[in-house]
């Protein structure tokens, strides 16, 4: 196991494609030329606290993307505002934890990522393998074909809209989540750089090549090794392949983030290796701070969403 | 002992066959036939001194381009019979050398990628829903148009016309053979192209959903889990979506082949059930034979390819003696 010090030396293995920053100013530009269609309708679950609705908008690739979406009732419009991205292949989180943050006061959002587990849908057909796995999906196409690429375009596109709506002050605007979603608190911090916190707990979607190294295993990762079995045994577009994700490497972009972050990390985490982790981290120039859990894997750590919470807050 | 039980015999499957299931297949078939094959042929990296090889790509439906790898035996002066050998799920077409011995008896042999799977075929068609994982659930939530094994159905029954259409191939003595997924495409193969002649599938997949999902383990049965426990916990829509599953049911599609029949099935697959096995056996309804093992689930077994060859082949070999 490394230590923190040693983890804040990392940079990362993982290669940044030369026109990397081309490739995000052309993806923002067409995620803004989308008319987003917002519809809110009045979700079954009703909540004393809180109104609760779901909405729904058109993302990149004419796809139809959904949220729960719930708003404090008491409120004097300027309420900070909560994403809450979920983990990967799963759906927003439950009505009942949204309730308790909105309950404080938030307008708190939970997306669901398209083509996963809830009802977000990914109209994008793409050359190559489509029978396991979403990070690879697109990884033999285009780079503008990969699949991750538009589920960020979906996390900036929602922030924006809920930062524009009118219950909402703009400057507190925070994101979280945890694994896949602490990747996307992360990304949605950086590609919409007014987020002013950010809550990564045990983030995936940094440094890829590090995972495939690393053996780590998990839904995510089993992706690369299968990719590379039936697609390149012998590794001959290696290079290329690992290029191609650093399209979608968060840690390339992670230098762009402005809000206060915070890093809950688990530092026997086997699932998104710590020192993945911290490529993205060690990147980050705003205020962070890092509170690692020894002891913990990938997995909610104690009383870390409680920690976050009073972060948010104050 | 008769391993065929008389439960077996007379089980005729519990996943629905649509009211339309018909119609669909007929406006399927009419849009395969407005798809112009332009069928290519690059010969192949891959070199052996006495056979031909070549990668084919051909049109599929929904703009979807397919790979092939074809195998011609070297003497294409006479009319040639063709072996189609399927895949099974999640793979590709795999390696020249696994059905040479077909060509090395004067078969020309042709083995599709399915599309989106391991090999080079495309999978052409967005889908709403769920995509991390699986092809079985995959277009569920649209019009049944979008289930993938349509499509994947019509490439087969495509590569059959294409094989059909080469000067050197006699289209009366085109076979399909394959295991698992490979299995049940080589029935759909049979029964959207019935000139297919000879049909052997080895524990065939894709016949049966309900009776896969009540009784069946591995991936297909996991998809399905993990679709109802994401997206139909309570199983308020199980009719509905095994209804539309009935769409791609080789079972519901067996009447149509022509083809003689000689199925394998183990007694102890635990993946593709043999009452699933047997539904879809039950309803051939040409000249058909299944033989049985007692002892093997999904998986080679014993010396299944062999006796599928002979059936494929089919003359003895003659019995002459130089020496005499």
């Amino acid at each position: 196991m490394l230590t923190i010090e040693e983890l804040e030396k990392y940079e990362g293995v993982t290669p940044r494609p030369v026109d990397f920053d081309e490739y995000w100013e052309r993806a923002m530009e067409e995620m803004h030329s989308v008319d987003p269609k917002v519809e809110m309708i009045l979700s079954d679950f009703v909540h004393p606290a809180a109104d609760c609705f779901d909405m729904y908008f058109t993302g990149v690739g004419n796809s139809r993307i959904h949220a729960k979406i719930a708003i404090p009732k008491q409120h004097e419009n300027n309420c900070p505002a909560l994403l809450w991205f979920h983990g990967y292949t799963g759906a927003g989180d439950p009505w009942l934890n949204l309730v308790s943050y909105a309950a404080a006061g938030f307008v708190t959002v939970a997306m669901d990522c398209r083509g996963q587990g809830g009802s977000s849908e990914d109209m994008v057909a793409v050359k190559g393998n489509t029978y396991h796995g979403l990070l690879v999906r697109g990884v033999e196409d285009e780079p503008e074909k990969l699949q991750f690429r538009r589920m960020y375009l979906d996390a900036a596109q929602l922030t924006e809209l809920v930062m524009a709506m009118e219950q909402v002050d703009a400057d507190k605007v925070y994101t979280q989540g945890m694994s896949q979603g602490g990747g996307l608190a992360l990304l949605a911090a950086a590609l919409v750089p007014r987020v002013a916190k950010c809550v990564a707990i045990a983030p995936f979607l940094s440094d890829f090549k590090q995972y495939y190294l690393s053996h780590s295993s998990g839904p995510g990762i089993d992706e690369l090794g299968n990719w590379f079995r039936v697609r390149d045994p012998l590794h001959k577009r290696e290079e290329e392949f690992f290029t191609k994700l650093g399209y979608v490497d968060i840690q390339n972009l992670a230098h762009r983030i402005r809000a206060k972050v915070q890093l809950y990390i688990g530092l026997a985490d086997v699932v998104c290796p710590p020192k993945a982790q911290f490529a993205a981290y060690n990147k980050i120039t705003s205020e962070k701070e890092v509170i690692p859990y020894e002891d913990y894997g990938h997995e909610m750590m104690p009383n870390c969403r409680e920690e976050a919470f009073g972060f948010l807050l104050s | 002992m008769e391993y065929f039980t008389d439960e077996l015999k007379a089980y005729r499957g519990i996943t629905p066959k649509p009211e339309d299931f018909d119609e669909y297949w007929s406006r399927a078939l009419a849009e395969l036939d407005a798809t112009e094959p332009c069928a290519e042929l690059r010969t192949a990296e891959f070199y052996h001194p006495g056979l031909d090889l070549f990668d084919l790509y051909f049109n599929g439906t929904c703009g979807a381009r397919i790979h092939a790898k074809l195998i011609l035996p070297k003497d294409r002066s006479k009319k040639l019979p063709a072996v189609l050998p399927f895949h099974v799920y999640s793979g590709s077409s795999g390696l020249w050398l696994t059905n040479m011995c077909y060509a090395a008896a004067g078969y020309v042999v042709a083995m599709m990628d399915v599309r989106g799977q391991a090999g080079e075929s495309q999978d052409s068609v967005a889908v709403s829903g769920s995509l991390h994982h699986g092809h079985v659930m995959r277009g569920i939530e649209g019009d049944a148009e979008k289930l993938f094994y349509r499509n994947v159905m019509l490439d087969a029954a495509q590569l059959a016309r294409v094989v059909m259409d080469m000067d050197f191939v006699d289209e009366t003595r085109v076979s399909t053979i394959g295991g698992s997924q490979g299995g049940g495409l080589a029935i759909a193969c049979a029964a959207l192209e019935p000139r297919i002649s000879k049909l052997s599938p080895i524990n065939p997949f894709l016949s049966d959903y309900m009776t896969a999902y009540r009784q069946g383990g591995g991936p297909a049965y996991e998809e399905m889990l993990v679709w109802f426990r994401q997206f139909d916990p309570h199983h308020k829509r199980l009719d509905e979506v095994f209804n539309k599953l009935g769409y791609v049911d080789v079972q519901n599609l067996a009447c149509r082949v022509k083809a003689e029949v000689r199925q394998f099935t183990g007694l102890r697959d635990f993946i593709c059930p043999p009452k699933a096995q047997a539904a879809v056996f039950n309803k051939f309804p040409s000249k058909k034979e299944i033989v049985i093992f007692p002892d093997y689930g999904h998986e080679q077994m014993a010396n299944v390819t062999e006796m599928q060859f002979e059936f494929i082949v089919g003359a003895q070999p003659q019995k002459e003696c130089k020496q005499c």
